[in-house]
């Protein structure tokens, strides 16, 4: 299994070292700490099975840990087999993450398995942790340019907008979800029914009828 | 018979089921929910004929009353008591009249008295009929028949163990006397008061699982009374106590100023010495957070020729929006009405003239549309 990285020249490193499974020499582990900001990155990454793989990925990580002292790094393995490599403080923005680790259901190498989330969308998710690592609890954003990340952040388009929204929900990120729903809200604000319910693939399951009775009811929403 | 029948239903459920298997997004009830609740109640009632699952949740009650817990802090706005009830709004660039009329009678003035939840508590002036309404909606209950309600101040409240909203009245002067009234019963039920008395209060606030008043004490200092005390009623324990408001001068009846929920926390926003409105929270001690200094309203245009240094004459309606900000009904000599939008942080204060014929003091309720039902 390949880890996610960001730079090039990190993943010649990883190939040049396919050869020699004991020599580690890394020369920036934060380069590997750190989630990438493009997503093509993680694409052009081989996902290979090879023991080889997964004994330099380890090694990686570990180095890591020991390289950088006090920064921790947690391992997820996304829906799409793809192994996602992320500070431990910015997972711990998802309460799920943070839950496991707390009841410690993951041990200090194991891989915390997210079966719901692919990798793109996991990356996504933790960028945001990642800028948002400095609220408190469950704080909104208060700083203008944080504001101005979060509004950048979520003008995606639906498909993934839908998956932040599933993502964040099952990773329990609160901040996210807030956002992500109001985008959402803001959204549908002034599409009509019929609109909506090709959005949402909602099946229309009122009569014609029906659904004069209930506008009759709710009248006063159309004044 | 039964045949053609099991077959139709068939052919239905596998009609139903390919066209399932064509979606792609599938969202889930809760977080249609939390969706949808930040929505404003106008467009939700637009959304009721979607499909049965979100009938279902916009008429549910905890979504309704969260809805509208929501919507009171993103879409704020203030109603002004008068004969002819006034909506301001924050965002609106006027103030209108709001009909509040149940269908039962076809009187034209009312005399609010309370609001809670986007429901409004009123007393028609025509036949002195009180009833509970959403003007929204317009649903609306009427509340049984007494004459104690005249010489009343009233609190308005949702009990959270029992989920109904109830009422709860004393007489001013304070006669030690009180009553809570459940909205759908028919009778007042008594509860003692044993704090100490006073000759009047403001509006009251409703915060946290409490109702606040801020009350005048007598005019003379009696027993080392403060001239002004806060009387907090708790709505679960049913019994009521008392704490002494900031160290501010003097908290002179309708010239002082009110509580206001600001963010969560109890606060105070009071006419200061230096022509400042000081906003006070409570935490712990009551801590003096912001001072704005109002001198620069009478900077702002004026539709009134007449200008004039004097202290506002604040009516007793103040509302805190987000972000640090407080939104003011005033009157001033250059302005019968006005709406101050205050941004304490910068002290900018943008003003907005509602012009309309009633001079007289009369009281200001925060209010949101919401789908709330009174029944």
């Amino acid at each position: 299994m390949a880890a996610v990285t960001e730079t090039e020249s990190v993943d010649k490193k990883i190939r040049m070292m396919n050869s020699s499974s004991e020599e580690v020499a890394v020369e920036n582990p934060p380069a590997i700490n750190h989630m990438p900001e493009d997503d093509s990155a993680s694409a052009a990454i081989p996902a290979g099975n090879s023991l080889s793989d997964q004994v330099m990925a380890a090694a990686i990580s570990e180095t890591g840990e020991t390289g950088e002292g006090e920064k921790k790094n947690l391992r997820l393995m996304s829906s799409d087999g793809k192994e996602v490599v992320v500070e431990a403080a910015v997972a711990m923005k998802s309460q799920l993450i943070r839950q496991m680790i707390e009841a410690d259901c993951a041990g200090e190498s194991d891989v915390i398995n997210i079966p719901n989330v692919t990798a793109a969308v996991l990356s996504l998710i933790f960028r945001y942790c990642e800028k948002h690592l400095g609220d408190g609890d469950g704080d909104k954003a208060i700083a203008n340019d944080l504001k101005s990340f979060d509004e950048d952040f979520i003008s995606v388009d639906l498909d993934t907008l839908y998956d932040l929204l599933m993502g964040s929900n099952y990773l329990d990120v609160k901040g996210l979800l807030d956002l992500a729903c109001q985008k959402v809200a803001d959204l549908i604000k002034g599409k009509s029914p019929d609109e909506i319910r090709r959005i949402f693939n909602i099946e229309k399951d009122f009569s014609p009828e029906e659904e004069e009775e209930v506008n009759k009811e709710n009248k006063w929403a159309f004044e | 018979m039964e045949k053609k029948r099991a077959a139709m239903m068939e052919t239905a459920e596998l009609r139903k089921k390919r066209a399932q298997e064509k979606v792609g997004v599938h969202i889930p009830g809760d977080i249609i929910s939390e969706i949808l609740l930040r929505l404003p109640a106008r467009i939700l009632g637009k959304f009721r004929c979607v499909s049965k699952s979100w009938l279902s949740i916009t008429t549910n009650t905890v979504f309704v009353r969260a809805n509208a817990q929501h919507n009171l802090i993103t879409r704020p706005s203030l109603i002004i008591g008068d004969r002819q009830p006034y909506l301001a709004s924050a965002n609106a660039a006027s103030v209108f009249p709001i009909r509040l009329q149940p269908m039962e009678t076809m009187s034209e003035n009312y005399f609010v008295m309370a609001s809670c939840d986007g429901l409004v508590c009123a007393r028609s002036l025509q036949d002195s009929q009180h009833f509970i309404s959403n003007p929204l909606t317009g649903q609306s209950i009427a509340l049984p028949l007494d004459n104690i309600y005249l010489t009343c101040k009233l609190g308005f409240y949702f009990h959270r163990s029992t989920s109904k909203y109830r009422l709860i009245r004393f007489k001013v002067p304070m006669t030690h006397e009180s009553e809570v009234l459940v909205v759908g019963e028919r009778s007042w039920r008594s509860i003692p008061v044993s704090i100490p008395a006073f000759f009047d209060c403001e509006c009251p606030l409703e915060l946290s699982g409490k109702l606040y008043w801020l009350a005048h004490t007598r005019r003379k200092i009696i027993c080392k009374l403060p001239p002004d005390i806060i009387v907090i009623f708790d709505e679960e324990e049913e019994v009521y106590s008392a704490i002494c408001p900031p160290p501010t001068k003097k908290l002179q009846k309708y010239l002082g100023g009110n509580l206001v929920n600001f963010n969560g926390e109890l606060g105070l926003w009071v006419v200061g010495l230096n022509v400042t409105i000081d906003l006070w929270i409570m935490d712990t001690f009551w801590i003096k957070r912001y001072s704005v200094n109002y001198a620069c309203i009478h900077k702002c245009p004026s539709p009134f020729k007449i200008k004039a240094r004097s202290r506002p004459w604040i009516l007793g309606g103040a509302i805190s929006i987000r972000d640090e900000e407080l939104l003011v009904h005033l009157s001033t000599i250059i302005a019968p009405h006005s709406l101050a939008r205050w941004n304490l942080k910068s002290g900018a204060c943008v003003l907005q003239h509602l012009v309309y014929k009633s001079s007289t003091f009369r009281s200001t309720f925060p209010y949101t549309e919401t789908l709330t039902n009174p029944q």
